[in-house]
């Protein structure tokens, strides 16, 4: 049973009016447990809207779209918060939804909400100030307003973290962030992923990052869904890719140029030092031959 | 539900009601209004009815738009009808203890109905149909007069600009920041009165930080280009009356008449 089923979904913004928008149409897809997915697509392609119907912030206008198996069609608010505890989403920007003067209450908040005990709360804040690499003693009594925009992104990625979600969704979680902390978030995002075996969706523009990370990517147009499988299936496929405004890892594209020129390399490369590995490879049996 | 706000939401068209000048538009709704107050008898109020009716239909846009203009007044016009019922002196139709409806009070609630349905029809006719940066064009030219003894015309109109300017702004991010803290299990509809307003905190102060923020980078990203005031500043496009708009002002002019004479020369 898959953990995420969406079948035939469409959702069509202000419909009947001028400002009619459909920004998802005839889409089916399946998340599996402990996965990492990949989202891609242009700008205005569905991506947002395809993840907000994952956890019920949005109801599809077709179709269903089924957690652990259940359908979300016609669950009340109070039926949607435990499916809110399972798929956790973190939004695009999400420091723009801190309120708190403490980082320890903000990121209480989520747990709070889910009615747990005080020493489940804390023993919580604590695990996920330690996921995203902020020391609990050094930032608990901190306002977040004063930290910088790196800090209170990771305050913001753990005080979803600390709901303890099966399904962890994020949306660009490292847009406008200087590269290091761009890695090091990342990193820790993929290490609970392979350390807890927590099932990630990430969307993202950066297809290094999805093409490195993900095991299965799921490529969106104009609201469809146009192109899954692995990396290796969708990145062997540059035209396909870049006619969607879409770039390819430049590892790849790497390979896929020397390739063109008669070159004996793998093509499925997509980070630097795997197409180190490869060329050194390459050019030891050239050496010999 | 924030997608049911309608004020200040234009309707794109192509109509004579979409093309007039906004000085014509927002002169002509204020008599219209002016007329709604100055008829009396029933002749008067189906001129001001056929009058909304006719303006309606050849602007083309749809008559739900309309409709859901008149949502937010149901509530305010249920009570004035009411209040107008029971509290008007007169001939007592039914009496329910120590009240009793009237027929006056009856007359008197209808008639505040008709013209509160009226008013906020035709300022949704002038909204639905005008885009804001015409509208406030518009009023800044209109009351320009005025500088002379001091109103401040255009900072009035650039406020209004902004204000309109960021209506949608602001309600996108409500709603992102809503759904963000619902995916954090906060609850918005449960709850007593109190519970509720404590609930919105998480949703409020985001929501202040960010204006406040964006209000910053609005006065950074003006005076980088180099914004003074309206001293001495040129328009793009230049409102201009036309034929069309020379109509109408005839047009209404003839109507505001016909208003008055129906209160002092039909019994």
């Amino acid at each position: 049973m898959p953990l995420i089923e969406l079948r035939n979904v469409s959702v069509v913004y202000g419909p009947k009016t001028p400002y009619e928008v459909k920004a998802l149409t005839d889409v089916s897809l399946s998340i599996e447990s402990a996965e990492f997915v990949g989202i891609i697509g242009p700008t205005g392609s569905g991506k947002s809207t395809l993840i907000q119907l994952m956890n019920g912030l949005i109801k599809p206008d077709k179709g269903e779209v089924l957690v652990e198996g259940a359908s979300l069609s016609g669950l009340k608010e109070s039926q949607l918060k435990e499916i809110r505890k399972k798929v956790g989403l973190v939004f695009q920007y999400p420091e723009n939804q801190v309120f708190e003067e403490m980082v320890e209450r903000e990121i209480a908040f989520g747990p709070r909400n889910l009615g747990l005990s005080r020493e489940e709360i804390e023993a919580r804040v604590v695990k996920a100030m330690d996921y995203v690499g902020m020391d609990y003693g050094e930032y608990r009594d901190r306002s977040p307003f004063g930290l910088s925009g790196g800090q209170l992104r990771r305050v913001a990625i753990a005080s979803i973290l600390a709901m303890e979600p099966q399904v962890l969704i994020l949306d660009e979680p490292t847009a406008g962030m200087d590269p290091q902390s761009r890695r090091d978030i990342l990193d820790r995002i993929s290490g609970i992923h392979r350390e807890r075996g927590m099932t990630v969706v990430l969307v993202s523009h950066n297809m290094e990052d999805i093409a490195r990370l993900a095991k299965k990517i799921f490529v969106l147009n104009e609201g469809r869904l146009v192109m899954k499988g692995t990396p290796r299936d969708i990145f062997s496929q540059p035209e396909k890719v870049r006619r969607l405004g879409l770039e390819i890892p430049a590892m790849t594209e790497l390979m896929l140029r020397l390739s063109a020129r008669g070159a004996q390399v793998r093509t499925d490369v997509f980070t630097e030092s795997a197409a180190r590995d490869e060329l050194l490879k390459h050019l030891k049996g050239a050496g010999n031959a | 539900m924030l997608e049911d706000i309608i004020i200040g939401q234009y309707y794109p068209g192509d109509s004579l009601i979409h093309r007039l000048d906004p000085r014509v538009k927002i002169v002509s709704a204020l008599i219209y209004m002016v007329a709604l107050f100055v008829v009396n008898n029933l002749v008067g109020f189906s001129l001001v009815t056929v009058m909304a009716a006719l303006s309606m239909t050849v602007s083309r846009i749809p008559w739900k738009f309309f409709l859901k203009s008149l949502r937010p007044i149901l509530i305010l016009v249920a009570i004035t009808v009411i209040l107008n019922m029971f509290l008007t002196p007169g001939k007592a139709l039914l009496a329910l203890g120590p009240l009793s409806v009237t027929r006056e009070g009856i007359m008197l609630g209808a008639v505040a109905a008709v013209r509160l349905f009226l008013l906020v029809l035709v300022a949704a006719l002038l909204t639905l149909t005008t885009t804001p940066v015409n509208l406030t064009e518009g009023i800044e030219r209109l009351l320009s007069p005025g500088r002379a003894v001091g109103i401040p015309a255009h900072e009035l109109a650039m406020m209004m600009t902004i204000a309109l300017r960021f209506i949608p702004t602001l309600i996108e991010e409500t709603d992102k920041i809503i759904k963000a803290q619902k995916s954090r299990g906060a609850d918005f509809e449960g709850g007593n009165l109190a519970a509720r307003a404590k609930n919105l905190v998480p949703v409020l102060v985001p929501l202040f930080v960010s204006s406040f923020r964006r209000a910053d980078e609005l006065a950074t990203a003006m005076e980088a280009r180099c914004y003074r005031g309206g001293e001495g500043r040129t328009r793009l496009r230049e409102l201009q009356i036309g034929t069309q708009d020379r109509v109408v002002i005839a047009l209404t002019a003839v109507f505001l008449a016909a208003a008055i004479a129906s209160r002092w020369w039909i019994p």
